[in-house]
């Protein structure tokens, strides 16, 4: 076999490993992200139905004029609902807060919501909730420290088994090579060796 | 050689029962009579009054050697009428319905006033937001809201102030009942009403949030513990004295404060001291207010 032929191919073999490795993020990114985005939505959503049904409520009893019960509501939403509530806030139409929860920590990453609650002929509220998002956060960053681990490994792994199979190669090549440069040898000592001494018997 | 084995007969075990029966009847606290009814009008939730008033019928079943169980009226007729129809031993009274007993049903013995933050009479605050300018009733121009037509502080005494300095809010009805004081806090606080009436606690829990004092209303005795007309005479001395020695233990201060932190102390009350309220209930009456 040529030598600079299986040198050109080794190119290839890396040049393939590199390619692996690149689908393997690819694909390990595009599954980590479309996870990501299935939580953030799922998220969304549900922070979508929290306050509509909180303002459905709250517009009942702003209705009523049951303002002491809308301050226990808010942080007692903040508190109970699994949401990763951050902040809950009810701003009345003079600028006045009658509710408001919010959580020990300050997320990294949030979502804001909004929504105007209408009661009565003149009166109007503003409902903002603003959704912690940083246990999605945590949980795609471990994902991908796991993922970038597994790829790592799996290329350190095809990395060491092409260089055994290309060490391989090169040694049987290296080997034919100098068999073939030995054979060659031999036959042109023994044609000087029948130059030299004619009827020379070989055993 | 068999060992012999005693088993108590029926009998012995039926006597033995009943003994013991009869000896746990005697060691454990039990009152003889019929329990007597300490009723309390519904100015906060049951769960909340029973929280509050448990620790004093417990303090009076000790007092007179007589069980005080504790009711807790769905409104406050039916409890100015329980305590008319002598349905109930003890009543806790505002000011208004005491006045309304009285009206209804004639006097009744009275037990003790409640004195708080060392006074026994208390007042109301008409409130309106910091950033409104008016300085006194007759500058409020927007609704008005009070608490329920039978609080003292919450309705007759402010409509009896309305009534002299802006009678326009009443006769056009620019009025709502909230039915708490915090309500009236806050919905003058979001703005929905100019002005409103709470009791002074509520607007010092307030005022921090932006509530200001418009004007204070007249003073009136405190609330009170009335008794039934059909009570046992006897016990009626140990009630009062129950109730003024209250202050003297920390277990007593701990019955009061239960109650309302801020009392201080329970003492004497005759039925004149409600005159001046009284006053201003008839006048309100006579402009039809409550209608």
């Amino acid at each position: 076999m040529n030598k600079s032929f299986f040198a050109k191919n080794q190119i290839k073999y890396w040049s393939g490993l590199v390619l692996v490795s690149i689908t393997l993020v690819v694909i390990a990114w595009s599954a980590i992200s479309s996870f990501h985005d299935a939580q953030v939505t799922e998220i969304k959503l549900d922070s979508k139905n929290h306050i509509q049904f909180f303002s459905d409520i709250i517009h009942e009893k702003l209705q009523d004029k049951n303002y002491t019960s809308v301050e226990t509501l808010l942080p007692h939403w903040g508190e109970q609902y699994d949401l990763h509530v951050a902040e809950v806030t009810l701003i009345m139409a003079n600028g006045f807060i009658l509710g408001e929860y919010h959580s020990k920590e300050n997320p990294a990453h949030k979502l804001l919501f909004s929504t105007t609650i209408p009661y009565s002929y003149k009166g109007s509220a503003d409902l903002h909730l603003v959704v912690d998002l940083t246990s999605i956060y945590t949980r795609t960053r471990h994902l991908i420290n796991v993922f970038g681990i597994i790829i790592v490994i799996s290329t350190l792994i095809l990395a060491f088994m092409m260089w055994l199979f290309i060490r391989k190669h090169s040694l049987a090549i290296e080997l034919t090579n100098r068999s073939q440069l030995l054979t060659k040898a031999v036959a042109e000592l023994k044609s000087e060796i029948s130059a030299v001494v004619p009827h020379f018997k070989w055993t | 050689m068999k060992k012999l084995r005693c088993y108590p007969s029926q009998g012995v075990s039926f006597k033995t029962l009943s003994i013991l029966f009869l000896l746990c009847c005697i060691n454990s606290p039990s009152y003889s009579q019929k329990p007597l009814v300490l009723g309390i009008h519904p100015y906060r939730s049951i769960r909340i009054l029973e929280k509050k008033f448990t620790p004093l019928t417990a303090y009076l079943s000790k007092e007179l050697g007589q069980k005080v169980v504790l009711r807790v009226g769905t409104s406050y007729q039916e409890h100015i009428d329980a305590i008319g129809q002598d349905q109930i031993d003890i009543a806790y009274m505002g000011p208004v319905p005491y006045i309304d007993l009285v009206n209804q049903y004639g006097v009744k013995p009275l037990l003790a006033c409640q004195v708080t933050n060392g006074s026994p009479t208390f007042e109301g605050i008409i409130v309106t937001r910091k950033d409104n300018s008016a300085t006194s009733l007759a500058e409020i121009k927007g609704d008005f809201s009070f608490v329920d037509p039978q609080s003292t502080m919450g309705y007759i005494l402010p409509a009896y102030m309305l009534l002299h300095d802006n009678p326009e809010i009443l006769k056009k009805k620019h009025y709502q009942f909230l039915k708490s004081h915090e309500n009236v806090a806050l919905g003058v606080l979001a703005g929905d009403f100019e002005a409103g009436a709470v009791k002074e606690s509520v607007y010092h829990t307030y005022e921090k949030r932006g509530l200001k004092q418009l004007v204070a209303t007249p003073a009136v005795a405190e609330h009170l513990f009335v008794a039934s007309s059909k009570i046992e005479e006897r016990l009626i001395p140990i009630l009062r004295q129950a109730f003024f020695k209250l202050k003297e233990s920390p277990e007593g201060q701990g019955i009061m404060q239960a109650i309302k932190p801020t009392i201080t102390d329970f003492i004497p009350i005759s039925d004149s001291d409600y005159d001046s309220l009284r006053h201003i209930v008839d006048e309100l009456a006579i402009a039809g207010i409550p209608e």
